[in-house]
């Protein structure tokens, strides 16, 4: 219990420091931020749309920390600002809709990846230096070391433009209406299928490798030994002794890449213009989109850390050892 | 090293190892870990193996079993179980043959033979259940269901003397003398013939080890199973063993009844060994150990592995290789030509 | 008259001395990185993109960002690799592209593992607090995601080779510095910094005379990594137009095929090359890595004697001490 607790309040403090970071970076720039972000176009804007677009970004004249303190209460009200880009939609509302694209794109590339990435790294220790282990783990350090959006470009061409067996943008057909109607679902798994490949294919390495390192170091410990010796099945072995223990040292890694992970899925939103709060973030970037980038930025944050925090709590339940604390 | 001809064949012989090899592939060249050992055990009977760190003794233990970690190689000799060479067993049981059973290596480890590891912490899967890790076994030889596998698991709580209300901790859970009863419940779990034990003791306290060494005595005179007892405490195994064989490097340098090792001890390695322990009772002598250290065993010493360490022999730059023999009954010496015997023995 | 003490013989109660820093051998994973058949490919494959990019002028004379002919042509006779969307000589851009490619790539891993270094061993070293603060200070910057950190900071500061590599190297240096905090905390331990300490050396000299000295791999192996990461993420922050644009690089070619539609057009040559190029230089510096790994780990060299012995005989299901019979 002490365990979750304490990774709960690092989360928070993590939440704190993007928080600030929003606070912080506009205000960094020289001069009138607002003007500064305007650029060229600011001359032939009225004084109501500039004094708008500060009221937006929370720039007033109060000192600086009565700003932060407004600026972090409009946060726990729910309000990160209106849109620039999107003027009048509330930045909460732009994030709505794409953080559950990033979800879904997010969690079943994790899903597939982490449970493939762990099979073949368990299979491939456990019968080291055969023809499985010599092929596979290098293939995916081979495939992993591209751009992710480099395999995206290319899957795009290949499967989408010559062979037209899956569509290359969105998320779903344009032209259905959004609903749990089976057309509408099918259209959005079809969509779904290139984005999801890429990122498992991208992914998959850096489970194998952990995995696999891990299933070593277990490997050579004295009650694999005492299991060998008692007679069990190899499965039992490998399985129930080996990788049980193997996948302790991966779940706490896990959160290290989930980070760089979810992040590098900014990509291949881009190349696919799947909607997700990756895409939006480029998008908003291009339209100098303060607010908006600022928003999505902590919206991307707190998805990781909900779900990092998700695996702390699955961690408990796998090791014994820290159920006692 | 040369063996004589193969140990006097006894009628209840459980363990027959003849003249084992066992090497260790470095990249600096092969470690010759165990050069040509032969022993037997008998039914019911304590054999202790004794010797300095790296002598080999735990190498032979683990290779009995076949769960000698890589680099290690097996390449010569036979481990006779019961008449049939645990070297040759694989995947598939082999149709019995000469009225002499065979199984295949999972049926044959811990059925027939088990073994208690020296760290009782480091042997336990550390998140699975004590109960779970007997019930795993026994369902898998003895095919029946978990609850009657539990049962069996309460059942051997029972011979170690801990509470059956432990059954389900994790080994964390355990003080250090509960989880190695716990070990040897484990060990016990399927009825075997021989039970290996390699240090059980070293990890843990001196009070300790005596209970556990006690109650693994009355175990053994309850159940019938026979013991290979490994240790470098002399002093420990001298009084719990039948007999005892002394390792050096690799080779085996005497073998006797214990009471023997310690009242005649012949090869000058022994005498070394048991000069090197102090006596509580007695009177008080000079500690006088042995000089130098452990062989490099890629390049060992030419002949006898112990003579640029041995006082008593005529000091002589290499000797021809010695020969195992019985120089006084059931009294086996690593013997070359020169070495200084008591009298009655056969030169 | 009194006996002097033999010279060798150490008075009861004094230190020992410290351990003298033998160079040699801490430099002995030079000479073992050419050994070692994997990592003598990669150092191949690094030293031969550092040599392309180095001598860019040489083998593709001109300015690659110039004008040369029609966009998007297949490449011929006259173009190797074909024209991109703006018209410019797509082999001068994919050679040009490697200096500043591997420049951040390198630059970034320099800074990163100093800021590592320093950090990590600063925390490592002397514990309490201090450690514990920067302990939190790295976790915060491991847990929040890398690359939209990147793009928010890319967007704010103005974009260039230099504020690239900062972001970089800002947003990297975590990883490595948690590695090297622990193995400065284990190092601590030994028995001679305690004597270094006991001797009256203070806290800077024991640093990098007794700890240093041993993670020079661990260093030069998170360099080979942060670098990897340099070349990966500038790449990245270039495709999505994040970076000074004028500097031609893998990344702002792969960018300007996105954006002319080279795939509509069925213009491979246009990103093909640059991306490949920065997976193979990704591959070179891994395998540098791994060939490092692999023999600093004896374990490892040893099971690789044992493969070798074992070559042509059959592996049992159950896994069980091999016999191989020889004649004794």
């Amino acid at each position: 219990m002490k365990y979750v607790l304490r990774r709960l309040g690092f989360y928070l403090i993590a939440f704190w420091a993007a928080l600030t970071l929003d606070f912080i970076l506009p205000r960094l720039l020289p001069g009138d931020p607002a003007a500064a972000i305007l650029g060229p176009i600011g001359s032939r804007m009225t004084e109501a749309q500039i004094n708008a677009l500060r009221q937006a970004l929370g720039l007033s004249d109060a000192p600086l920390w009565e700003q932060y303190i407004q600026f972090v209460t409009h946060v726990f009200q729910g309000d990160l600002g209106v849109s620039y880009s999107a003027f009048p939609a509330p930045v909460t509302q732009v994030i709505a809709t794409g953080f559950g694209w990033t979800l879904l794109l997010g969690l079943s590339s994790l899903t597939v990846s982490v449970i493939v990435g762990h099979l073949i790294g368990i299979y491939g220790a456990w019968r080291r230096g055969s023809a499985f282990d010599v092929v596979m783990p290098p293939l995916f350090n081979f495939i992993g070391a591209f751009p992710s959006f480099f395999l995206a470009l290319g899957a795009v061409y290949f499967l989408g433009l010559q062979f037209k067996w899956f569509p290359i943008a969105h998320a779903a057909e344009d032209s259905l209406t959004p609903g749990l109607t089976p057309e509408y679902l099918l259209s959005v798994l079809h969509h779904l299928v290139l984005p999801m490949s890429v990122a498992v294919l991208v992914n998959l390495q850096v489970w194998i490798q952990t995995m696999r390192n891990n299933m070593i170091s277990v490997l050579a410990e004295d009650y694999i030994t005492m299991s060998e010796a008692k007679g069990l099945t190899q499965n039992r072995i490998m399985f129930g002794y080996a990788a049980r223990n193997a996948i302790l040292p991966s779940v706490t890694g896990f959160g290290i890449f989930l980070g760089s992970i979810l992040g590098g899925q900014v990509l291949i939103e881009q190349v696919f213009a799947y909607p997700g709060l990756g895409y939006l973030l480029v998008r908003a970037v291009g339209a100098r989109d303060y607010p908006l980038m600022g928003g999505l930025f902590l919206g991307i944050t707190v998805g990781v850390l909900l779900i990092n925090f998700v695996v702390d709590i699955l961690y408990t339940r796998v090791d014994p050892r820290v159920r006692a604390e | 090293m040369d063996t004589n001809t193969a140990p006097t064949p006894k009628k209840d012989v459980v363990l027959d190892i003849r003249d084992l090899y066992v090497e260790y592939l470095t990249p600096r060249g092969p470690v010759q870990a165990v050069d040509g050992v032969s022993f037997t055990i008998g039914r019911g009977e304590v054999f202790g193996l004794a010797g300095e760190s790296g002598c080999g003794k735990s190498t032979i233990a683990h290779t009995i079993l076949r769960v000698l970690r890589p680099p290690a190689v097996v390449t010569g000799g036979q481990i006779l179980y019961k008449g049939v060479d645990v070297l040759e067993l694989g995947d598939e049981a082999r149709p019995a043959v000469d009225g002499k059973p065979s199984w295949s290596l999972e049926a044959f480890r811990w059925a027939e033979v088990s073994m208690v590891f020296q760290s009782a912490m480091n042997s336990l899967n550390p998140v699975v259940r004590i109960s779970d890790q007997i019930i795993d076994t026994v369902v898998k030889h003895w095919k029946v269901t978990p609850k009657q596998a539990r049962d069996r698991a309460a059942e051997l709580f029972d011979i170690v003397n801990i509470d059956k209300r432990r059954l389900d901790a994790y080994p964390h859970e355990l003080s250090g003398g509960m989880r190695q009863r716990a070990v040897i419940a484990m060990a016990l779990a399927l009825k075997p013939s021989l039970l290996i034990m390699d240090e059980p003791t070293t990890a843990l306290d001196v009070v300790v080890q005596r209970d556990i060494l006690q109650q693994i005595e009355q175990l053994q005179e309850q159940l019938g199973f026979s013991i290979l007892f490994i240790t470098h405490d002399l002093s420990l195994m001298v009084e719990f063993s039948d007999r005892i064989g002394i390792m050096y490097a690799g080779d085996l340098v005497e073998m006797a009844p214990a009471s023997e090792i310690f009242s005649n001890p012949i090869h000058p390695y022994t005498q070394g060994l048991l000069t090197s322990f102090p006596s509580i009772t007695g009177e008080r002598r000079p500690l006088t150990g042995i000089p130098g250290s452990p062989p490099n065993l890629i390049t060992p010493p030419p002949g006898c592995r112990f003579h640029p360490r041995c006082t008593k022999c005529q000091p002589v730059e290499t000797v021809a290789a010695p020969r195992f023999e019985e120089v006084l009954p059931g009294h086996w010496v690593a013997v070359h030509a020169g070495m200084p015997l008591p009298t009655g023995a056969k030169g | 008259m009194a006996e002097q003490p033999a010279p060798t013989q150490p008075i009861l109660g004094a230190p020992q001395k410290p351990q003298r820093v033998d160079w040699r051998r801490r430099f002995q994973w030079a000479s073992i990185i050419i050994s070692h058949p994997q990592a003598r490919i990669g150092l191949f494959i690094v030293v031969a993109l550092i040599l392309m990019g180095v001598f860019a002028p040489l083998i593709a004379p001109g300015d690659p960002n110039e004008f040369v002919g029609m966009p998007n042509q297949k490449p011929g006779d006259e173009f190797i690799l074909g024209v991109d969307p703006l018209g410019r000589n797509e082999f001068a851009l994919v050679v040009w592209g490697a200096r500043v490619s591997l420049a951040i790539g390198f630059g970034t891993a320099a800074l990163g593992m100093l800021i590592a270094t320093t950090v990590g061993m600063i925390a490592g070293y002397f514990g309490g607090l201090l450690d514990d603060i920067l302990v939190l200070i790295m976790n915060l910057f491991l847990v929040i995601p890398g690359l939209p950190l990147l793009i928010l900071l890319a967007a704010y500061l103005r974009p260039s080779t230099a504020t690239v590599i900062f972001t970089l190297a800002i947003t990297g240096w975590a990883f490595n510095a948690r590695i090297i905090r622990a193995v400065t905390l284990s190092l601590r331990e030994k028995d001679y910094v305690a004597a270094a300490i006991v001797a009256g050396e203070d806290n800077l000299t024991i640093i990098f005379r007794q700890i240093l000295p041993n993670m020079i791999n661990l260093i030069v192996g998170g360099f080979i990594g942060m670098s990897i990461y340099g070349i990966a993420s500038s790449t990245a922050l270039a495709f999505l137009g994040l970076t000074n644009m004028e500097d031609v690089s893998w990344g702002t070619n792969l960018f300007y095929a996105q954006n002319g539609n080279s795939l509509l057009l069925g213009a491979w040559w246009v990103f093909v090359p640059s991306g490949f190029l920065v997976a193979l230089s990704a591959l070179g510096l891994a395998w540098i890595n791994f060939g490092m790994d692999e023999i600093t780990n004896p374990r490892l060299r040893a099971e690789r004697e044992l493969r070798k012995a074992l070559k042509g005989t059959k592996l049992e299901r159950v896994r069980a001490t091999p016999v191989i019979r020889r004649g004794h």
